[in-house]
């Protein structure tokens, strides 16, 4: 059996691309470069304690990203983006009640198998003082397929000093679930994302830049989890996140300090911070290590019950862990060497994720996920 | 928060931050004399003046190695330089490294080495003096010392227009 | 106060840092905002599959768009 968890690991409505980034803000990409990447995404397996039934076993996925940027005349930059990602295993079916307090997972049957493929086109043109982009994208698996597009610009002011972007995307997802009859899933749906943004960014001195955004992400349509027992949900839902960026560079070490900050809200009923704090240390001319510390918490959705609702007196429920009320913090290192015109990087994130690391209350989960992330890359300018 | 009071707050958030738009003060001009330069080289001892050259057209071309357009004009600069020069045009490049540690601009030019004289300029004296406010930007100074272009940006298709006016430049000259 | 309101005044707080603190800085002057680790997003791809992960694994959505910055060249 196949399970929603599983798709929801995809770009399909992530991938809005208008808010894909462009390599450099202002000027053209001069050289081509090519990059490779592959990554292992490796869930726990779900502690026995709360394991009823079915596989313990949570996802492994092993994911291929290609970029190419390139130069087309002497004011487009071309960016070609793709990845291909391999996953097995089960994920949470439903939550049933246990003994006091305590609930239990009941996890998808056997380890299923599923590829998923996506690609990114974005073609972006440099002005004087500005650039704009539109790009189209299409994500593809068995049973869901997304088509995405979108336009931004961004235009410097004040001597470069002050830039002012925005951008909106749209896309379009169409679900097609697996053993549709077997589960009495729904056979064929589809929802619709549209995604604005509009920010802007000050240099600040010589050593340090801020960038504040404002996105707003309205879905409708088919929102709910087909491979959830009993998942029902409102058939829209309107994001609204508010990023801010400070990067300072600091002589001294030769290093660079990244805080980012994000509050959301959403009409689910639910808020969440998330900051992210990394340090690029320079070694010598061809060494960086990065150290990285993220810290989330969301409060849960007006409709999450820890367990599943089957009494069917609720217009809409849902036990799905995401939108439980919970904290996460997950810590990794990057560290990246360049020799001549080839740069090599390597990942390692550890994430973990608790009620006791909430900022909210409210109802929480037994199925929340820790994993462990690496990646290995190279790149190559030419 | 109410959803439909978001697009009052995303006009604001621009207006707000416009408050801090200022216009540089006014350029370095053409027909304006080419102020003063007078600096160490960059890979070699000595210092220049921009003077030394008077009597000959100058292209005079403020570059960092941090800034992609300018690298991309050094070697295309440097080959008309040499050409021109082949062919008698009386015609000088003169670059102007602004990087604050001069090593990153020597570290460039060891990769990829110009015949033509390069200045140190980390203090940003010059460029300040020229009202440059924006990498690269370069000036044409006719053999009297007065601007005769002014360019900022640099692309490969540049180069046929600055060649035209080095052209119409030597054309006039006695 | 309602939700809004605050969102304006958390939204005035660093325009008005940006006031307050913003020097000229000459178009020479941008080395250092110009190093790739100084970019917003200072690495694409790691970003993207970051996003992919936290996007399918937690609730919230939306982020940077990634311009701004950089070396002020033309």
């Amino acid at each position: 059996m196949k399970s929603r968890q599983l798709l929801a690991l995809t770009a399909s409505a992530l991938a809005l691309p208008g808010i894909a980034p462009a390599a450099r803000a202002d000027t053209p990409p001069t050289e081509n470069t090519l990059s490779y990447r592959i990554s292992r995404y490796a869930e726990d397996d779900l502690p026995g304690q709360y394991l009823v039934a079915g596989s313990a076993e949570r996802y492994d996925i092993n994911i291929h990203q290609f970029q190419l940027v390139t130069p087309v005349g002497e004011e487009y930059g071309l960016t070609l983006t793709s990845s291909y990602e391999s996953m097995s295993g089960a994920s949470p079916w439903f939550t049933v009640p246990a003994f006091g307090d305590e609930k239990t997972v009941v996890m998808s049957g056997a380890t299923i198998h599923e590829q998923r493929r996506d690609f990114n086109v974005a073609l972006r043109r440099y002005l004087d003082n500005g650039n704009y982009a539109f790009n189209i994208g299409a994500s593809d698996e068995n049973d869901y397929e997304a088509w995405s597009g979108g336009f931004d610009m961004a235009r410097n002011f004040n001597n470069d000093l002050t830039t002012i972007a925005g951008g909106v995307s749209f896309s379009s997802d169409d679900l097609s679930p697996t053993d549709a009859s077997l589960f009495n899933r729904v056979t064929d749906e589809s929802k619709r994302t549209s995604s604005a943004f509009m920010s802007v960014s000050q240099v600040i001195d010589r050593n340090s830049l801020f960038q504040s955004s404002l996105n707003v992400t309205y879905h409708s349509g088919f929102l709910t989890d087909p491979y959830k027992l009993g998942d029902s949900r409102p058939g829209s839902r309107t994001q609204i996140a508010w990023s801010n960026a400070y990067r300072r560079y600091l002589a001294g070490p030769d290093a660079a300090l990244h805080v980012d900050l994000r509050l959301y809200d959403d009409d689910f009923g639910i808020n969440s911070v998330t900051l992210d704090l990394s340090w690029y240390q320079n070694l010598g001319d061809n060494w960086q290590v990065a150290p990285r510390l993220r810290y989330y918490s969301q409060s849960a959705a007006d409709f999450f019950t820890p367990v599943n609702d089957v009494s069917g007196l609720l217009a809409f429920n849902s036990s799905d862990y995401r939108l439980a009320a919970y904290g996460a913090i997950s810590g990794g290192i990057q560290v990246q060497t360049t020799i001549d015109d080839v740069t090599l990087s390597f990942v390692a994130e550890r994430y973990l994720s608790d009620k006791g690391y909430s900022l909210y209350d409210g109802d929480t989960s037994p199925a929340l996920v820790d994993f462990t992330r690496l990646s290995l890359g190279i790149g190559y300018r030419f | 928060m109410k959803i439909n009071q978001i697009p009052s707050i995303l006009a604001f958030l621009p207006v707000l931050c416009l408050v801090l738009i200022v216009q540089g003060a006014s350029a370095a001009e053409t027909g304006d004399t080419a102020p003063a330069v007078q600096l160490p080289q960059l890979q070699v001892d000595g210092s220049m003046a921009l003077a030394d050259f008077r009597g000959r057209i100058v292209y005079l071309d403020f570059w960092a190695s941090w800034c992609p357009p300018c690298l991309v004009s050094m070697p295309i600069m440097n080959e008309m330089r040499n050409r021109l020069q082949a062919q008698g045009v009386p015609f000088e490049v003169v670059a102007v490294n602004v990087d604050s540690d001069p090593e990153d601009g020597i570290d460039f030019l060891l990769d990829k080495p110009v015949d033509f004289i390069v200045l140190s300029d980390p203090e940003g004296r010059s460029p300040a003096d020229y009202k440059v406010v924006g990498m690269p930007t370069s000036f044409l100074v006719g053999a009297d010392g007065v601007i005769a272009m002014r360019h900022q940006g640099f692309r490969r298709s540049d180069a046929q227009t600055i060649e035209n006016e080095i052209m119409k430049l030597a054309g006039g000259m006695p | 106060m309602s939700g809004s309101r605050k969102l304006l005044l958390v939204l005035l707080l660093p325009c008005s840092v940006m006031l307050s603190g913003c020097q000229p800085v000459q178009a020479w002057e941008r080395g250092v905002l110009a190093k790739p680790e100084m970019a917003i997003d200072a690495n694409p791809l790691e970003t993207q599959l970051n996003n992919h992960i936290y996007f399918s694994k937690e609730a919230s959505n939306g982020g940077h768009s990634a311009t701004g910055g950089g070396c002020g060249c033309n």
